[in-house]
């Protein structure tokens, strides 16, 4: 050694190992090579601080925001996000979860390499092996595509294609699912079909013909038009990430009423003319109420309700059925409804868009039958809901719901902006109906200043048939709440493997966790693809590791936000061996027999999607980084209603009933809510899981920016039901039901009413004490909504026992479990 | 800090070579390279020198090992899917706020090694999938000074990465592994880099 002295490390004669192992000689150089120039690229100051680059991108989360955003890297590191306008600057925005990517991308949990759980191969599955204690090895790409392909080639030989799953949810919004849909068309496998946040849309669907989860809206930029405001179970001032509430100010800065009906007291309420503090799961009633002041002050729209509504048509008394056109006149259409002219009397055949002076109240024969208008059968079915008859019920003041209506009856257009909240409960489709026939009442479409969502619509790139194409035979497809039924008890048919992609759903954010675990472990195989290591990923038994979103260039639409198409550059490559998923459908679709059905590379993919669609041009997008669809239209509803009869229906002749109720006029129906459900007693407290500003969905989980400020989930209770429990604020509790329950820390929240509870949603296994919040959930669905109901969940609370182990959130460890020793995710 | 000219690194460039092993000149180097190999990932070729007892004046007695076992251990705590509890980065130790939470990869301290890299001429294999500052990776470039006799340079090497996090990461790889090989190649390791 130069100086003489000696060092520990040469004291170990590792010639011999070295030998052994390979290394010897040149051989020791095995991550690093000799790079082409010896001389440094750069000098100077450059060579210290980097290089800087620019990078306009879009985060993409299920937020719907799809914020463009300018990503800063110095020498091929990723070191500060800013928000970037999107080509119309009104809609621009940003959140501060998105300015967190610079963590995100470099979390040390990320998931790297391919693999297989250790215990696992297509033909002996172990499927008791899945769970916490899974092991897993690291396998190639090729490996884990062609176990994949082999197994689900076997499958289809021996019980046919639609034994495997495909299975898409919404954590990544670019195109991969296009791709995903057609690489399952091709194989024929069965396809999923959404079953969460559709209730309220289909409910709303019977009456317009529109709707599928929320309703179409005008879109945000047309939201400060608006007079009357009222935002319905949603807090867009805290938990919406997009500009919505920033178009809800403008409208109130221009001179528009806010009212809130929440039955939580959120940051929205708090900006608010008036907030009607419902009780849970009574909306319904409540609507109806509203429906009663604007029949008892006869502020309804008389205009639009004859122009575009079926309130003039006549219902037979004899068979409950609409009067027919072609029971009337010869040439009368069988879809056509029926009405009579005030004065003459005589029938006349309604047209869609076409106004008259049609009676809208009254009892009438035609041709020996007897018939009332629907809006005269609509306003004696409201007659039973005074607002002071219904105020015990909902839990709010009469004069209240009548302010609450007459502005919006009165000051000219405006909207109700009802959130996927109410839709959580079984029969939120109901609430649908009624809000869309109040604003049919109100005449309350087709306007400036008309909302009817608590999100705008944007804009979805279209593709044409890409997802589906016309030679393939699709497989069925299953619903959310259908798939344990499937995956255990073959009904309606077998599933035997699932491929998901941009989910995180059967681990944790489906309800009834253990039932869907049970689902999991039926299966002989589950191949999870995913950037990070969620509880879901931990039961696979192939696991694709996903890049960062800033690792992947895609399209992302602007669905659900703003009317833009945004392009996704990318940043740096992926790390690790993450790959696009893309890729991996691709190499499937090779295997499969399909790989000259799917362009060689991404962007040779977007380039074929953007051609299909006329509105975007693949250059320009690309070079601007967004585009906005000018075909978009801002006002929404301005053409004849896609009903059979062209306008909206203000009663339902062929409505579906459950449970012995007919929904041919929006009627309560109730689950846990109800005052006489059986177990009210036994668990007398309703269970909310709120989306919170600090997460979206289970995203962002594991970020300690987020930590820092939220570091575990805990129950929001009011003091009033916490002390009548001996609960005291931040102590641990057990919340539990027939299902299952969970251990989280109690916070004393008065913003909750009394007889109402709430967990944030987004908490991984790994956060919770004991249990998880999906263990307390139920897998029931409506027959009409065919959506999980996730709030209408029955609970009790009490003391955690004294022996549970709260240690990861002990004082030493303000972080949580994502912080202290490690964060091994899973369970 | 590591913008040194190649003229000085020419300099600094001792001349004394040792002979005591058949492949590497430098003891040292001989040594790193086998704590790099040890590290990555498990190969045949490992468990077939650990059976044959090669790696015994290097680790002392290693006991009997399993490729499947190995290879199954180092990817739980190294690579995940949960976890990793053993992140084998330096960023993840040098660059984080809090002792409490593991930093990010891909940190200002890779960067900072990525330069020595650059420095000497080398850098991290296109078809290498991982990060420049991989405890294997440190190790091999440790060898590379050692073997190419740039011996103030491998000190300060040392001192300015290597050293400066292995302890923590060592710590957690004797807190978290049930191999033998793990649990000694920790402690080797610490012995060497300490």
């Amino acid at each position: 050694m130069t100086d003489g002295k000696a060092y520990r490390r040469d004291v170990l004669k590792a010639g011999g190992a070295a030998a052994a192992l390979g290394v010897g000689g040149g051989g020791f150089l095995q991550t690093l090579v000799e790079s082409e120039e010896d001389q440094p690229s750069t000098s100077g100051i450059e060579s210290f601080v980097g290089q800087n680059d620019v990078v306009q991108t879009v985060c993409s989360p299920n937020c719907r925001g799809k914020c463009p955003i300018d990503v800063h890297v110095r020498d091929g590191q990723v070191k500060k996000i800013e928000p970037h306008p999107p080509e119309d600057e009104q809609y621009k925005r940003a959140c501060v979860l998105g300015l967190s990517h610079t963590q995100r991308v470099y979390d040390p949990t990320r998931l790297k390499y391919p693999m297989k759980r250790a215990d696992w191969s297509p033909d002996k599955p172990n499927p008791q092996g899945r769970g916490p204690d899974a092991e897993f090895e690291r396998v190639s790409w090729d490996e884990a595509l062609d176990l994949v392909a082999d197994k689900m080639q076997s499958l289809k030989a021996d019980h046919g294609a639609e034994s495997v799953l495909f299975h898409e949810g919404s954590g990544n919004y670019g195109q991969s699912g296009k791709s995903f849909k057609r690489l399952a068309s091709l194989f024929g496998a069965t396809q999923s079909a959404w079953g969460i946040d559709t209730n309220v849309g289909r409910g709303f669907n019977r009456v317009t013909g529109v709707g599928a989860f929320l309703p179409p809206t005008n879109e945000a930029e047309d939201w400060e038009n608006a007079n009357t405001i009222i935002v319905w179970g949603s807090d867009i001032l805290s938990s919406q990430f997009q500009m919505d509430a920033s178009k809800i100010l403008d409208a109130i800065e221009n001179g528009a009423k806010l009212v809130v009906v929440d039955p939580v007291y959120t940051t929205t309420a708090s900006k608010a003319d008036l907030w009607l503090p419902v009780e849970p799961g009574k909306d319904v009633h409540l609507a109806l109420a509203m429906m009663h002041t604007v029949f008892e002050d006869e502020t309804y729209d008389e205009d639009f309700l004859r122009k575009r509504t079926t309130a003039p048509a006549l219902i037979r008394k004899d068979t409950g059925e609409l009067l027919k056109a072609s029971d009337v006149f010869e040439d009368g259409g069988e879809n056509q409804v029926v009405a009579v002219e005030r004065g003459s009397g005589s029938p006349v055949a309604l047209e869609p868009e076409t106004g008259g002076a049609y009676a809208l109240f009254g009892e009438f024969t035609v041709d020996g039958v007897a018939c009332e208008t629907a809006l005269t059968r609509l306003r004696d079915h409201v007659a039973d809901y005074a607002p002071e008859k219904v105020a015990e019920t909902t839990g709010v003041d009469a004069e209240n719901i009548r302010t609450a209506i007459r502005w919006l009856a009165t000051r000219g257009p405006g909207g109700i902006a009802p959130s996927y909240a109410l839709g959580r409960y079984k029969h939120g489709h109901i609430f649908g109906q009624a809000y869309a026939m109040l604003m049919g009442m109100t005449g309350d479409y087709g306007r400036h200043g008309n909302i009817h969502a608590h999100h705008s619509g944007g804009a979805t790139l279209a593709a044409g048939d890409w997802a589906s194409p016309s030679d393939a035979d699709p497989g069925p497809s299953l619903t959310f709440p259908e798939y344990p039924d499937a995956m255990i008890d073959g009904d309606p048919h077998k599933i035997r493997a699932v491929y998901s992609i941009e989910s995180n759903m059967m681990g944790n954010q489906f309800p009834d966790r253990q039932r869907f675990r049970e689902a999991i472990r039926s299966l002989e195989m589950y191949v999870v693809a995913d950037m990070h290591h969620t509880d879901t990923v931990q039961h696979a038994d192939i696991i694709l590791p996903v890049p960062h979103w800033f690792e992947q260039e895609d399209i992302c639409s602007g669905w659900g936000s703003h009317p833009h198409l945004g392009y996704r550059h990318k940043v740096q490559e992926p790390m690790w061996e993450a790959k696009d998923d893309y890729y991996a459908i691709r190499g499937l679709a090779e295997r499969f027999g399909y790989g000259d059905r799917f362009p060689e590379t991404k962007r040779d993919l977007l380039r074929k999607f953007a051609g299909r669609d006329d509105d975007i041009d693949f250059d320009t997008l690309f070079e601007q980084g967004t585009q906005k669809k000018e075909s978009v239209p801002i006002v929404k509803y301005t053409d004849a209603f896609p009903t059979e009869t062209g306008r909206i229906k203000m009663y339902d002749d062929e409505a579906p009933s459950e449970e012995g109720v007919t929904f041919d006029v929006p009627r309560p129906l109730e689950d846990r809510t109800a005052d006489d459900y059986e177990k009210a007693d036994e668990y007398p407290l309703m269970f909310m899981q709120k989306h919170s500003r600090f997460r979206i969905h289970s995203q962002y989980e594991m970020l300690n920016w987020v930590r820092e400020i939220n570091p575990e989930p805990q129950l929001d209770i009011h003091p009033k039901d916490a002390k009548a429990r001996g609960i005291d604020d931040g102590e641990y509790v057990r919340v539990y039901n027939d299902r299952g329950e969970m251990v989280v820390k109690a916070k004393y929240n008065d913003a909750f009413q009394p007889g109402l509870v709430n967990t944030d949603q987004g908490w991984w296994s790994r956060d919770f004490v004991e249990g998880h919040l999906q263990d307390l959930t139920h897998n029931e669905v409506s027959e009409v909504g065919q959506t999980m109901a996730f709030y209408d969940v029955r609970v009790a609370v009490e003391s955690a026992p004294d022996d549970v182990d709260t240690d990861k959130y002990g004082s030493d460890n303000p972080r949580g479990s994502g912080a202290k020793a490690t964060p091994t995710g899973g369970d | 800090m590591t913008d040194q000219t190649t003229a000085s690194t020419e300099r600094e460039r001792s001349t004394e070579r040792t002979d005591e092993s058949d492949a590497f000149q430098s003891d040292a180097a001989a040594t790193y390279a086998v704590l790099a190999e040890c590290w990555r990932e498990p190969s045949p070729r490992l468990v077939a020198a650990v059976e044959a007892g090669e790696l015994e004046p290097v680790f002392g007695d290693l006991g009997s090992v399993d490729l499947k076992d190995l290879r199954t251990e180092h990817t739980r705590l190294f690579i995940g899917p949960a976890g990793p509890p053993c992140p084998p980065y330096e960023s993840v130790y040098r660059d984080r706020d809090d002792p409490d939470e593991l930093g990010p990869v891909k940190g200002p301290a890779t960067m900072a090694v990525a330069r020595w890299y650059r420095e000497f001429g080398v850098q991290p294999a296109q078809d290498h999938s991982d990060l420049p500052d991989h405890i294997a990776t440190e190790l091999e470039f440790a060898a590379y000074l050692a073997e190419e006799g740039f011996d103030e340079r491998l000190e300060q090497f040392c001192d300015e990465h290597l050293n400066t996090w292995t302890e923590a990461f060592l710590e957690r790889v004797e807190d978290k592994t049930s191999e033998q090989f793990y649990e000694a190649l920790a402690a080797t390791t610490r012995q060497v880099v300490g």
